[in-house]
């Protein structure tokens, strides 16, 4: 043993992944849920506040 | 400035019979890119970045401590904001009855369900090289596991009942007793033989920590609150949406 940290950086590698995916993962599930919804109000008429004016 | 806002109004009942309650009209939310969304992403990008290039590895766990700046402010957002905002909000919708409550209360469990799904990934990842395993059925991890599985069955519950009100009433209920979990977490530590350290930084005296490793904490904290307003925000626009639709389907019955 050299006294120094102990090389374990694949664990934290691994889990800063995970966290990338957990919260990307469901910001993109949250994203495409809400346009599939958008699609449905577009589709009954509802006016989209989000669109440019003319 | 002030936004026009679309309304759908609850279906029109024949004067004979007694109107249902109308439900609270929903407005719809503007569409577009989610800014505060990409915002609080790159928050948290950043503050991963800071930690692994920024902050100094810690001398008696390596650099597996740094999962430290993920786990620990994905928990502090979970357990001391976002439960306790559902529990909040189920409280003020049995005592009002709005629907928006309701809604709100929905959106903080799905988006806190995240956060402790991250909890409980980075927690057994951080595990294994300090403590040498990956679990172990202590009180603290135990009790978080069971608070999981408390949310996803409220969840799950709100999936199983049609009835609008009966939904948002028992649901209410679940979200008022699942906070009560939160505090049996937290003092875990000290009422039971466990593994998991003692906090560091939510105690009654100072942080015992580096000013290095300090400050990339707060900005991990900031980072993660930021990112769950913006989640929470986008989720509450989705569930605005769906019941404009779930009206406009009633509506067309």
């Amino acid at each position: 043993m050299n006294g120094g940290p102990p090389d374990n950086a694949a664990y934290f590698h691994a889990a800063y992944v995970l966290i990338a995916f957990v919260y990307g993962g469901y910001a993109a599930v949250l994203l495409r849920r809400r346009a599939r919804v958008r699609q449905v109000l577009d589709r009954l008429g509802a006016p989209d506040l989000g669109a440019p004016s003319r | 400035m002030s936004n026009p806002s679309f309304t759908l109004s609850p279906p029109v009942t024949p004067a004979a019979t007694p109107a249902p309650a109308a439900p609270a009209a929903v407005a719809r939310p503007a569409g577009g890119i989610d800014l505060l969304l990409v915002v609080g992403l790159l928050a948290v990008a950043a503050a991963m970045v800071r930690a692994v290039w920024f902050t100094p590895i810690e001398a008696m766990q390596g650099a597996a401590q740094k999962i430290f700046y993920v786990h620990v402010p994905s928990a502090v957002v979970a357990l001391y904001l976002g439960l306790p905002l559902v529990a909040i909000a189920s409280g003020v919708y049995l005592w009002l009855k709005d629907d928006r409550l309701d809604r709100l209360a929905e959106s903080a469990a799905e988006v806190s369900l995240v956060f402790m799904t991250a909890v409980l990934v980075t927690g057994p990842i951080w595990g294994k090289p300090i403590w040498g395993t990956w679990w172990t059925w202590d009180a603290r991890l135990t009790l978080t596991l069971f608070l999981w599985f408390v949310v996803v069955g409220y969840l799950v519950l709100r999936g199983a009942i049609d009835d609008r009100a009966q939904r948002a009433r028992y649901s209410a209920v679940l979200g008022l007793l699942a906070v009560l979990l939160v505090p049996f977490i937290h003092l875990s530590v000290y009422m039971f033989r466990t593994l998991h350290p003692m906090p560091v930084v939510l105690k009654p005296s100072a942080p015992s920590l580096p000013p290095e490793m300090t400050h990339t904490l707060l900005f991990a904290f900031a980072a993660f609150t930021l990112l769950f307003v913006a989640l929470l925000r986008a989720r509450l626009r989705y569930a605005n949406e769906r019941e404009l639709v779930a009206l406009a389907e009633e509506a067309g019955q």
